[in-house]
């Protein structure tokens, strides 16, 4: 026997009242890893098993909504956005955004749809919710492995800034995580939710420089945009791409960074607390 | 290994405030943090509570199983959910020294889509196995479930039965020192609950502490040390099987009255209006030991026997699967039943035979061989282990009923070594 299965031999378990407000453990997660990595291997299994078209709809969803907005925006609407095709322009914002809208939707619902295995066997609440993000990440980084093959298409290469990319990325992880912290919660008592929220993100989604550059907002309201921080997140992911992008407005950056932290923490806290009785409440 | 103490769970009728609820314990939590002192008080009048626990205390130790009985509603299912960490409970704590698995339900968390083999390694690790562990047991477990011919088809296409043999088949060979077991052997085949039952038995000698749920008496008194009984949230008693599960039996029987025929005819034919069961000393009993003496008695209402016709008085004895094991009948022994009013019957067993376990017991009056009046389970008794050879052993509860016997050794050639 392993000195591993020893250690957990050993190990005593508290059962207690909710007391107070606190973080979820770390300790807890870490060893609840590789159950994490289980699920998410198993859905992936189940889902890409199946259909060779679930792969293919991880690029074709993302190519379809870049040639409708390459037709309207440079076509029709002619948005400037400097020396950039807006084909390379667009699919880092629709990809990106694809990975937000799909993590909120996924990952408020993610409470309720595992409740079935949450009403009878432990796991931390939270591995719940990484896993729904972790699933989301993982076909967010394949469908963004296109972005490398338009640059290659059009014959561009990426500024030396791509150093600061997994900053970018990782900013979207946790501003979308944020919110799910908060929605999956909030979506056991109120199932309204899940039915409202596909409609919000689609109206955040024209009040956000996806498809088109900061730029081109009008000055008296680029301070509203500049405070969505999903603005911050894909101006800094451009600035990070494309060389001649401009450098997104630090002030805003820091502010929206300032609310994502505190929707963080806050998120987990509450996150952790009224997870432990979801099951009373399903 | 478990400690629990003064554990209560409080749960709220009607939910329609839970939007005023969420919003005041928020609010608490920023009074609290801009260091305000916290005035409200947690419980909420404007909701109906419900008590589901009320301070629930009992120790379990290594290598024992504790039986929890109780009707639908005492408690049980809300006690394991707080004991396997699904909820938590209002007041009280627990301790548990070791790794806990619940068995809660069978199959839990499968994905159709995956194979069997990889619902395994997935089901495992809901359980909380590792996956080197899994690999380890995983060809036990395959040929415990009795699929392997299935086990790289996908699980969607898996009957309900072989579902539920894989997910038991995972579920048995958790080895984690706590065990919390409900109800999982109502499930499968025949074949396979004997299967299940002998492997629970396995796991039974290889000091864990088990807590274990059931409706079945019989499993119950058979496979656990200690039961106890929950009722309306409350232990009510804690003890040996035998006696929880009698006192358990005899408070029901009172609630139902123990003469479940109250339905009086309406016409005029004789009726057995009252039936019990006392030991040779004239004392009610609601058990008794395997070899004892029992005596049943009764009377009979309204009997009016006409001259030519024939009464017959009926008694058999079921088991908890509703075979009949034995059957007594006053025409066999060619006994005449005469007389007008009301009349006392007494049936004597000199030696009960049966195995332990749960029996019901039945009777049956008849006139002119058609039956006039007829209940199915008058009351159930409990038959108890004793040392029915007289030998100083218990003898256990295998087979279906004991027989006197002589076995008698003798040595033919003896080898000089």
């Amino acid at each position: 026997m392993s000195i591993v299965t020893d250690q957990k031999a050993i190990k005593s378990i508290q059962i207690m009242p909710i007391s107070g407000w606190e973080f979820p453990s770390p300790v807890e997660i870490w060893n609840f890893r590789e159950l994490l990595f289980v699920m998410i291997k198993s859905y992936i299994k189940g889902k890409y098993r199946q259909s060779a078209l679930s792969t293919a709809y991880l690029f074709i969803q993302p190519l379809l909504s870049v040639g409708i907005f390459s037709f309207i925006f440079s076509r029709i609407a002619k948005i400037d956005v400097g020396d950039i095709p807006y084909p390379l322009f667009s699919v880092v914002g629709v990809t990106s955004w694809n990975f937000f809208n799909r993590s909120l939707n996924d990952g408020s619902s993610s409470l309720v749809t595992m409740s079935p295995v949450l009403a009878k066997v432990y796991m931390p609440r939270l591995i719940v919710v990484l896993v729904s993000i972790c699933l989301q990440l993982f076909e967010y980084l394949i469908a963004f492995s296109m972005v490398a093959v338009f640059f290659i298409y059009f014959g561009m290469s990426p500024s030396i800034k791509l150093l600061l990319l997994p900053l970018a990325i990782f900013a979207n992880i946790i501003f979308s995580m944020s919110i799910v912290l908060w929605l999956a919660n909030l979506n056991v008592r109120f199932r309204d939710i899940s039915m409202l929220l596909p409609g919000v993100i689609q109206i955040l989604f024209y009040a956000t420089p996806v498809v088109y550059p900061l730029a081109v907002v009008p000055e008296y309201l680029k301070w509203l945009f500049q405070l969505n921080p999903m603005t911050s997140v894909l101006e800094f992911m451009r600035y990070c791409l494309f060389e001649n992008y401009p450098l997104p407005d630090m002030k805003y950056v820091l502010i929206n960074t300032c609310v994502v932290i505190v929707l963080f923490v806050f998120g987990l806290i509450i996150f952790n607390r009224y997870s432990k009785t979801i099951v009373d409440r399903l | 290994m478990i400690k629990v103490s003064h554990i209560s769970k409080r749960y709220y009728l009607g939910q329609s405030v839970s939007l005023k609820h969420t919003l005041k314990n928020i609010t608490q939590f920023f009074i609290k943090l801009l260091g305000f002192k916290n005035k409200i008080s947690t419980s909420n009048p404007d909701l109906n509570e419900f008590w589901a626990l009320k301070d629930i205390s009992f120790d379990l130790n290594q290598g024992e199983i504790l039986g929890i009985i109780g009707t639908n509603g005492s408690g049980k299912s809300t006690l394991l959910k707080i004991l396997s960490r699904v909820t938590t409970p209002t007041t009280g704590s627990a301790v548990l020294n070791g790794r806990v698995s619940s068995l809660l339900e069978v199959g839990t968390g499968f994905n159709p889509e995956l194979t069997g083999k990889e619902n395994i390694f997935l089901n495992g690790a809901l359980l909380g196995l590792s996956q080197s562990e899994i690999q380890n047991k995983y060809n036990q477990i395959v040929e415990f479930s009795g699929i392997s011919k299935f086990i790289d088809t996908p699980v969607k296409r898996y009957s309900s039965g072989m579902t539920v043999r894989l997910g038991f088949s995972v579920a048995a060979h958790l080895d984690s020192e706590i065990m919390i077991i409900d109800e999982v052997l109502a499930v499968g085949d025949a074949d396979f609950q004997k299967q299940s039952f002998a492997r629970l038995k396995e796991i039974r000698e290889q000091k864990r502490a088990i807590l274990f749920v059931s409706h079945s008496m019989d499993l119950v008194a058979s496979l656990c040390q200690r039961v106890l009984w929950l009722h309306q949230g409350e232990v009510r008693q804690i003890g040996t099987p035998q006696e929880v599960v009698q006192s358990y039996l005899q408070y029901h029987e009172q609630q139902r009255g123990m003469v479940k025929i109250a339905k009086k005819p309406t016409h005029n034919s004789p009726y057995v209006s009252e039936f019990n069961m006392f030991d040779s000393a004239r004392n009610r009993i609601a058990s008794a030991a395997v070899g004892q003496k029992v005596l049943f008695t009764g009377l009979i209402s309204k009997l009016s026997v006409e001259v030519n016709s024939v009464l017959a008085l009926n008694m058999w004895i079921e088991n908890q699967n509703g075979l009949v094991v034995c059957e007594v009948n006053s025409n066999w022994k060619n006994q005449k039943i005469t007389g007008k009013g009301m009349m006392e019957f007494q049936i004597e067993i000199p030696k009960i035979l049966m195995v332990p376990g749960l029996y019901s017991m039945n009777l049956e009056l008849s006139v002119n061989y058609q039956k006039s009046d007829r209940s199915l389970q008058f009351f159930s008794f409990f038959v108890t282990a004793s040392d029915f050879y007289g030998s100083g052993v218990i003898a256990p509860n295998q087979g279906q009923f004991f027989t006197d016997f002589n076995m008698t050794f003798k040595l033919l050639k003896e080898e000089v070594s």
